[in-house]
């Protein structure tokens, strides 16, 4: 320990310092909207199915109805979560004060996004499956301008159709 | 804060360049403010005192980040900070040796 270490050591002592903190509270500054999109579109193909489902005729197929409808729909609940809870991440640990004021419609797209992925869970109406993944998306552009990035809008390549946004 | 302050380092973000227990000499008066300086700046919410490196400058706002990017709450949590938030420039260093 150096002399002058040891003088402001012993001064301390007596009148405490500021102290500055070389801090963390763990931002990985991992972060990306590409598992909301795919949450998005796993709603779309949930829905796809329920309403591909054939009336059940003899015992058999009334099980197998009922096992099916089940599955779909926990799918359904989970994937709707999470896109509420990627955008909910990104909006709140990601997006700062000056991004807001570059896309100021942030707040409302995030909002929509609450009660889409919310009206996603409790129906099966396909157009606000749709609205929910577009507005994801629009989200995903904005994600990608902030960091200065252009974005391409691709056919997604999944049995629930439409797109996909990437970073180029 | 004074012109001219002690202020003593906690954490551990800013290593190796600054260790916890290191001393920093901390003007806040007459500096001009480069990328790659080391300043003591207030947390825009939490209002607690950090010191961290300008990363770069952008339109008059501070890019701030640690030199230990892994352990770091800087600009990539709480976002640019203005010249109000930077209490003073460290000009000096007194090493912290076990």
């Amino acid at each position: 320990m150096s002399a002058l270490h040891s003088f402001f050591r012993f001064a301390e002592q007596v009148h405490p310092f500021q102290v500055a903190s070389a801090h963390c509270d763990v931002p990985c500054g991992i972060y990306d909207p590409h598992t909301a999109q795919i949450a998005a579109h796993t709603v779309i193909r949930m829905i796809q199915l329920i309403q591909d489902m054939h009336e059940p005729i003899t015992p058999a197929e009334r099980l197998q109805y009922a096992h099916a409808i089940a599955r779909y729909t926990a799918v359904k609940e989970e994937h709707a979560e999470r896109c509420k809870q990627e955008i909910r991440i990104l909006w709140g640990d990601y997006f700062k004060p000056e991004h807001l004021k570059q896309f100021p419609e942030l707040h409302d797209l995030v909002w929509k996004v609450m009660k889409l992925g919310s009206k996603a869970r409790q129906g099966i109406d396909m157009n606000s499956a749709q609205e929910l993944l577009a507005t994801i998306q629009q989200i995903a552009v904005i994600f990608w301008k902030t960091k200065e990035l252009e974005t391409v809008r691709m056919k997604a390549p999944y049995p629930s159709g439409g797109e996909i946004i990437l970073p180029r | 804060m004074f012109p001219l302050s002690i202020v003593r380092v906690t954490g551990h973000s800013m290593e190796p360049s600054f260790v916890a227990g290191d001393y920093v000499i901390v003007s806040a008066i007459a500096y001009r403010l480069h990328a790659g300086d080391i300043v003591v700046l207030r947390h825009p919410v939490s209002k607690q005192l950090l010191i961290k490196r300008i990363l770069r400058i952008v339109k008059n706002r501070y890019d701030v980040r640690g030199d230990h990017e892994m352990h770091s709450t800087d600009s990539r949590t709480f976002g640019l900070v203005g010249k109000e938030q930077i209490i003073g420039k460290v000009l000096k260093r007194i090493v912290y040796k076990k």
